[in-house]
């Protein structure tokens, strides 16, 4: 049985550990929540795809008021650790924008206990290089993959590429749309908006975009990005060039008044062909009147699929890094938000290793 | 009374269509069509029947001229519209270089002729309505605009990089570019440009991503890439979207589509048919109308010559591999 501490705001820490619930072999030894009074329905807000990673469970209510009551709940990560005398925990959890837990994840490796992460695990390049640092020395390591890389759509996307369903890519390209009150998958960046800016957050999300890519198409060798501010919406653009050849695009956007659908556009263009996938697909493949309604059963979604994946490594049936894996996709969100900063395309051997 | 048009070469792909669309136009008369290649275009104007004749015979004959040559032929040909007195039609860009193009801009001002561009997005009525909103102020302050200009790659002089003054970035900037000028009232003042070539084995690229600031500080990013599969069932695409402070408004050019899949003989095939207004139809009317004197040209020679700035300054910034102010 693998015993878990989940940290992160109080509504992805909720959601978490009814995941981890679902499986036989984990157990959720505690939980640090930020944002306790917090209402916000993770599912319906998380920083992933709705359309593939929905689970509207009429028990999910029920699930969650469960883990939150029966879970020891503490005030710091420190303090759960504490709480274990240091033996009584095999991996912790940072939930939500890995960005805003920087001292978690910190603690975590310190203590040399496993921990998995949503990118990035770092925006500036002294906390990113102190965080690989901190993991190669670890007996520790991180995993900070987006569960993206683990739904059924990325997935397929993925697959085609790589068997040559498209051939050499040309262009790839993401388009995010999303309200910022939820829900959307974008609710938890509203934190990072608070703390960080608005270029930290919307770099948070792109984070995940370029995970995804770099999964399919090698690693990214350069980037630009611009980003603007306004009363009612912030919105980014990236230009990435990708190590192999090729380039990509990645839009986010996201509203406080007027507020759109969520909405997500993926699309890949090869030598040989095009993949597109638009959320609307997913998400009126099966509804009532216009209601969407969730069609993948909870053990297919793509968080507890990514939750799955860490309780594998910690059982020794995946393999272990030796520091954080992957690097590269944070790596590319510091230079994404230099070059918001500075004007300029970023290559990323400038930045650090 | 009908105005007399002509075709100026055939090698555009777009001749076909312009002399498909004029030769059924009331308020035109198309007189002929001329070109080098003698075979061809006997072919094209017998196709629409019409005469086939040189350059300098369709002058002669005409009011005015569209010229649907390769692109490093267009000052050549408008040079000879000029000496006839001829109104002028031109498929962009304008030329193959910024210079090149704001000579012809001034030659051609100099002699007061009708000069316009080929830009049939400008009579497109989503577009149009999209102007109307943004004129209007629902859209508040523009934040930022994002555009689709992609296509399936032409072939031909369009890979030629002499003819054509390059690839996907000389061909696919133009539209976009220009329309969001016309809506917005705001210059391009920045580029970066990532340009590749890896859909095709031509010596030009066709890849062309551009990321863009207007005068206002809005961003601006458009996808221009000869992307589009030679086997998709439309030739490609050509939207807009404008973020603003009160509201997100979208124009999708082609977006009244309907699929036809015919299964008749051994090849699959489906394609999807545009059924909305035809912007190319319009641009041939305006064009008239603007030889009538009854009105003014929709997209200028300086229009071109500010899009062609940008087409420079997105190829500047490839080479030097950064951000390029955009000089007019």
């Amino acid at each position: 049985m693998k015993r878990i501490v989940a940290v992160g705001t109080e509504a992805a820490v909720r959601a978490h550990a009814e995941r981890y619930r679902r499986f036989d072999d984990a157990t959720v030894r505690g939980v640090v929540g930020t944002d306790i009074e917090s209402n916000v329905d993770y599912d319906r807000s998380a920083d992933y795809d709705r359309s593939v990673d929905a689970d509207d469970s009429p028990k999910r209510d029920e699930a969650d008021a469960l883990d939150a009551s029966t879970a020891p709940r503490y005030e710091s990560l420190p303090e759960a650790l504490e709480a274990a005398d240091g033996t009584d925990v095999d991996g912790i959890d940072v939930c939500g924008p890995g960005v805003s837990h920087v001292d978690a994840l910190e603690t975590a490796l310190e203590a040399g206990v496993p921990v998995r992460c949503d990118p990035p695990i770092a925006l500036d390049a002294e906390q990113f290089d102190r965080l690989v640092s901190s993991a190669s020395e670890s007996e520790g390591w991180l995993v900070a993959h987006s569960p993206h890389r683990f739904s059924r759509m990325y997935g397929r996307l993925h697959s085609t590429v790589e068997s040559g369903g498209i051939g050499p890519v040309g262009v790839a390209r993401v388009e995010r749309t999303a309200p910022f009150e939820g829900p959307g998958w974008n609710v938890s960046y509203d934190g990072v908006r608070a703390v960080a800016g608005h270029t930290e957050a919307l770099c948070s999300v792109l984070a995940h975009d370029v995970d995804v890519l770099e999964w399919t198409f090698g690693p990214v060798e350069r980037v630009f990005v611009r980003v603007r501010e306004s009363e009612r919406c912030d919105h980014a653009h990236a230009v990435l060039a990708f190590r192999e050849g090729g380039r990509a695009t990645a839009e986010i956007r996201w509203h406080r008044t007027e507020t759109p659908a969520p909405r997500v556009g993926v699309e890949y263009s090869g030598k040989h062909g095009r993949l597109d996938f638009d959320e609307d697909d997913a998400s009126t493949a099966f509804r009532a009147g216009a209601t969407p309604l969730a069609v993948d059963p909870p053990e297919d979604d793509c968080r507890g699929r990514a939750i799955r994946a860490f309780l594998d490594r910690l059982g020794g049936t995946g393999a272990q890094p030796t520091n954080v894996a992957p690097a590269s996709p944070s790596r590319v969100v510091v230079a994404a938000r230099r070059s918001a900063a500075e004007n300029r395309p970023v290559t990323l051997t400038e930045e650090s290793q | 009374m009908t105005v007399d048009i002509g075709i100026c070469s055939t090698a555009h792909v777009n001749a076909e269509v312009y002399a498909a669309l004029l030769s059924k136009l009331p308020s035109a008369d198309l007189v002929g069509i001329s070109g080098r290649n003698t075979e061809r275009t006997r072919r094209r104007a017998d196709a629409v029947g019409t005469a086939a004749m040189s350059h300098s015979e369709l002058m002669r004959a005409t009011d005015g001229v569209v010229v649907c040559s390769p692109t490093a032929d267009h000052e050549e040909l408008i040079d000879l519209a000029l000496r006839h007195d001829v109104a002028i039609l031109c498929e962009k860009p304008l030329e193959t270089s910024l210079s090149a193009a704001k000579s012809i801009r001034d030659r051609c001002a100099e002699r007061n002729v009708v000069a316009m561009m080929a830009m049939p997005i400008r009579f497109s009525r989503p577009m149009q309505r999209l102007k109307e909103r943004y004129e209007s102020g629902a859209v508040g302050d523009l934040l930022s605009v994002s555009g689709v200009n992609r296509g399936r790659m032409p072939g031909g002089w369009f890979v030629d990089p002499e003819l054509a003054g390059g690839g996907a970035v000389a061909d696919h900037t133009d539209h976009i570019v220009d329309i969001v000028r016309w809506i917005t009232g705001e210059e391009v003042t920045e580029v970066y440009a990532e340009t590749d070539t890896r859909f095709y084995d031509i010596p030009v690229e066709d890849v062309n991503l551009l990321s863009m600031t207007l005068s206002n500080g809005a961003s601006f990013l458009l996808d221009g890439s000869w992307s589009t599969p030679q086997k998709n069932p439309f030739w490609g695409d050509a939207e807009v979207e404008l973020v603003g402070s009160k509201e997100t408004v979208s124009a999708d050019c082609f977006g009244y589509r309907y699929s036809h899949v015919r299964d008749v003989g051994h090849e699959p095939y489906n394609e999807s048919i545009y059924w909305g207004a035809d912007p190319n139809n319009a641009l041939l009317r305006g064009f008239v109308a603007a030889i009538r004197g009854e009105q003014t040209v929709a997209a200028s020679f300086d229009d071109a010559v500010r899009t062609a700035a940008v087409i420079a300054a997105a190829y500047e910034s490839v080479e030097r591999g950064e951000p390029v102010d955009v000089t007019y």
